[in-house]
């Protein structure tokens, strides 16, 4: 289980007082459930991901509790949090193959040896009916493999938490509604909380957030 | 009208140069009376230490510098102002930097006097120093050290291009610590960047005569620097080794650049298949050691500075004191005279070399916008940084011939540095240049203004940063040569280079660090204006850029 608690984040202003950004109270997102955080652009909900990730805000200051499966993770590295993401942009890297992506993904965590990790990639790309883009280059994916890989990918690195930043935007109407549905079913299946940011209401998922006038995040 | 101006500047600057040159050097090659010959061969061959330590320069100081420079160059990363210290770092010319770093680091040199201030151990300079005045060492380290802000300035610049923040993030998730991402996914995109500024800087290493000259062992003498002496001795059998050694240089040149080719694809290799260690700490060792390395390149780069300004006016200055006993102005005074003389010829033809650098490149890139060739780099105008310098300007020597002697020499001497600016003007301008987004031409001229005014007044005031860059960067390139001034000067252009080198190779550094600190002012005079009209240019915006504001 994903928590957080106490949640306050200020952007620092120069030359004038910190501006509040968002609170949050109190979140507890379960194992296999999706919870969506809804909001324009603007309000912070990246930076709340961000925050969550580990990435260093330089430009933020940041207070608050984060727990995943009862143990505290807001020290610990973007590495040692075994918390994926799936964003906007991005996801596989251009310049490796999705066979490379694929165990580039699981080396750090994987107990398997390189040959097991190949066959692994391998049957769960054969299960999307992708294996035959397995020496392929990314730039030559349609936009519905594309997000389907790179979710692949985020799943082989065995994480214990997803991060979802606007991952449907790039898609067009027809495939969004297959990929989103795939997406969640794999998350589901996983057992992996997941925190789902967007925009767009047709996104969202399971729980709906929004954040209110006062900068609080509260249920929709 | 820009087709035909290109056509004219690659066949004068790129054909001319490089195919005639070599063309020349190879004719010369079945000459009777000073071709290449057995005897020529065989004692080139037979000068092992000669091969193996030009062999080492060339593979060891590219590698260490681009293995160093990728190590550094995450600070770039957390601290993008990092990357404008760099400009005036690469300003200053390599004689100058290797003039500055003897005289902080040789035995008797400034940096041993502080330890000894310190620590009273060293009352005497050391023996056996490992940075002793004259070795392949100190050459290794000078190069090194000089390639690196180049090769951080090239870094810095892909990384513009390069997602590099979102990739370290993304393999973080995945559960490698930052450097292992940096190194596993950054890396093998920015050495396939980098393969061409690293082919010039292994054709630089393998052919440079100025620092070997300066710093090398007089008893194991690069091969570069061996064919310079062999053309000073005008017997037909030194004239043959010195073309024999060309040639040998120029097969060393194709082995090495093949093998640089290759470098990117066996480091992704070894990046992709490498088990890796557990590590989860974000802040190692190493990034604390990197830290301090930019600090202490940072202050080396000052220090080089100061130690030439004192040497310059220190009028008694024996080890172990750390500052001059008495300063004064007696050599400066003592040696204006000649002073004059080279200074004047460096500021011309540098003036000269970089501006038609920099206009030859905006010719050669506006040719290659229309011709929508926006991506890649034209590897055919960089091919003179590609080409050895010692068999390239033998060449041109042999080509020239009687120009030479009949009041020419001078023109040509520009024209060769020009040979070099452009390239560097080329290399800093293409990426601002071709990515120049159209829509403001196009914007431009839906309000009337011709394809050609729009150029003028919309795109070239908007890309001056870059342009001012490369101008100051093609300066210090101009500055900083020194076997064409030499070669095609004969000694009727004598430059701040030429001379450092002549004086400072004599053993007299004191007097070297006066046309060294010349050497670095002339450079730093240009970088420091431009910084200043690049930052007047941010504060107050061009009209192209209030145009863009409102529209």
């Amino acid at each position: 289980m994903l928590t957080i608690r106490n949640l306050v984040i200020f952007s620092e202003m120069t030359g004038s007082s910190n501006r509040l950004l968002l609170r949050l109270n109190s979140l507890d997102i379960n194992p296999g459930e999706v919870v969506t955080l809804m909001g324009p652009s603007g309000v912070g909900k990246s930076t709340l991901l961000r925050w969550v990730l580990g990435e260093p805000l330089p430009d933020f200051s940041v207070k608050g509790e984060l727990t995943l499966n009862n143990n505290d993770i807001g020290q610990l590295s973007i590495a040692q949090r075994r918390i994926g993401m799936m964003f906007q942009k991005g996801g596989l890297f251009p310049h490796m193959t999705v066979a490379e992506n694929c165990l580039f993904a699981q080396k750090p965590r994987s107990t398997l040896n390189r040959k097991a990790q190949a066959e692994k990639a391998m049957s769960m790309l054969s299960s999307l009916g992708l294996d035959d883009k397995w020496n392929h280059y990314p730039h030559s994916l349609s936009g519905g493999q594309y997000s389907r890989i790179s979710l692949l990918c985020a799943l082989l690195a065995e994480p214990k938490a997803m991060l979802l930043d606007e991952p449907f935007s790039a898609l067009d109407a027809n495939l969004k509604e297959e990929v989103r549905d795939w997406t969640f079913k794999q998350l589901n299946e996983n057992k992996i909380p997941t925190l789902l940011v967007t925009h767009d209401r047709t996104d969202a998922h399971g729980r709906i957030l929004t954040v209110n006038e006062d900068k609080e995040i509260v249920d929709d | 009208m820009v087709r035909a101006l290109s056509v004219a500047i690659k066949f004068a600057f790129i054909v001319l140069p490089v195919g005639g040159g070599l063309m020349l050097l190879l004719l010369s090659s079945f000459s009777a009376e000073s071709g290449i010959t057995n005897n020529a061969v065989y004692t080139i061959l037979s000068e092992r230490a000669t091969l193996v330590s030009t062999l080492l320069v060339a593979v060891v100081a590219p590698l260490m510098a681009c293995y160093l420079t990728l190590w550094l160059a995450p600070g770039l990363l957390k601290r993008p102002r990092l990357q404008q210290l760099l400009s005036p770092v690469l300003s200053v010319p390599h004689v100058a930097f290797a003039v500055g770093l003897m005289l902080l680091f040789s035995p008797s040199g400034w940096l041993i006097r502080v330890v000894e201030g310190i620590t009273g151990l060293l009352p005497f300079p050391p023996q056996g120093w490992p940075l002793p005045e004259k070795s392949v060492i100190t050459v290794i380290v000078v190069l090194v050290l000089k390639e690196l802000s180049f090769l951080l300035l090239m870094i810095a610049a892909q990384l513009k291009q390069v997602p590099a923040g979102f990739w370290l993030t993304q393999a973080q998730s995945y559960g490698y610590s930052q450097r292992q991402a940096w190194w596993r996914v950054v890396t093998p995109e920015l050495l396939k960047r980098l393969t061409l500024p690293m082919a010039a800087v292994i054709i630089y290493s393998l052919s440079v005569v100025d620092i070997p000259l300066l710093v090398g062992s007089n008893t194991e003498a690069l091969l570069a620097q061996r064919v310079y002496e062999w053309t000073f001795q005008f017997s037909p059998e030194s004239q043959s080794k010195a073309v024999t050694g060309a040639w040998t240089l120029m097969v060393m040149a194709v082995l090495l650049l093949f093998l640089n080719s290759l470098h990117s694809a066996l480091y992704r290799k070894w990046a992709l298949t490498k088990a890796l260690r557990k590590q989860w700490s974000n802040t190692t060792l190493s990034d604390k050691a990197a830290k301090i390395t930019w600090i202490t390149f940072g202050f080396l780069s000052l220090a080089i500075i100061t130690v030439l300004i004192l040497q310059s006016v220190a009028s008694s200055w024996f080890y172990p004191t750390l500052m001059p006993e008495a300063l004064s102005l007696n050599r400066w005074q003592s040696e204006w005279h000649y002073l004059t003389e080279p200074s004047f010829n460096s500021i011309w033809l540098a003036l000269t070399s970089a501006l038609l650098g920099v206009i030859f490149a905006v010719v050669l890139l506006q040719h290659q916008r229309e011709q929508k060739q926006k991506g890649s780099l034209n590897v055919w105008v960089l091919i003179a940084l590609f080409v050895p310098q010692v068999p390239l300007v033998l060449g041109w020597q042999m080509m020239l011939g009687e120009h030479l002697t009949q009041g020419w020499n001078v023109m040509w001497v520009a024209w060769s540095h020009t040979v070099y600016t452009v390239p560097y003007a080329y290399l800093v301008l293409h990426g601002a240049y071709t990515q120049f987004d159209e829509q403001w031409l196009i914007k431009a001229q839906s309000l009337g203004y011709s394809a050609r005014q729009a150029w003028w007044k919309v795109m070239l005031p908007m890309l001056k940063t870059p342009l001012a860059t490369a101008f100051a960067i093609a300066f210090s390139v101009s500055i900083a040569q020194y076997l064409p001034a030499q070669w095609l000067g004969q000694g009727l252009t004598p430059t701040l280079t030429t001379e450092a080198v002549s004086v400072a190779s004599g053993g007299d550094w004191r007097i070297g660090s006066l046309y060294a600190l010349l050497q670095t002012i002339l450079p730093l005079i240009v970088f420091i204006s431009v910084g200043l009209l690049n930052t007047g240019l941010k504060g107050k915006k061009t009209k192209a850029e209030r145009y863009a504001d409102y529209s």
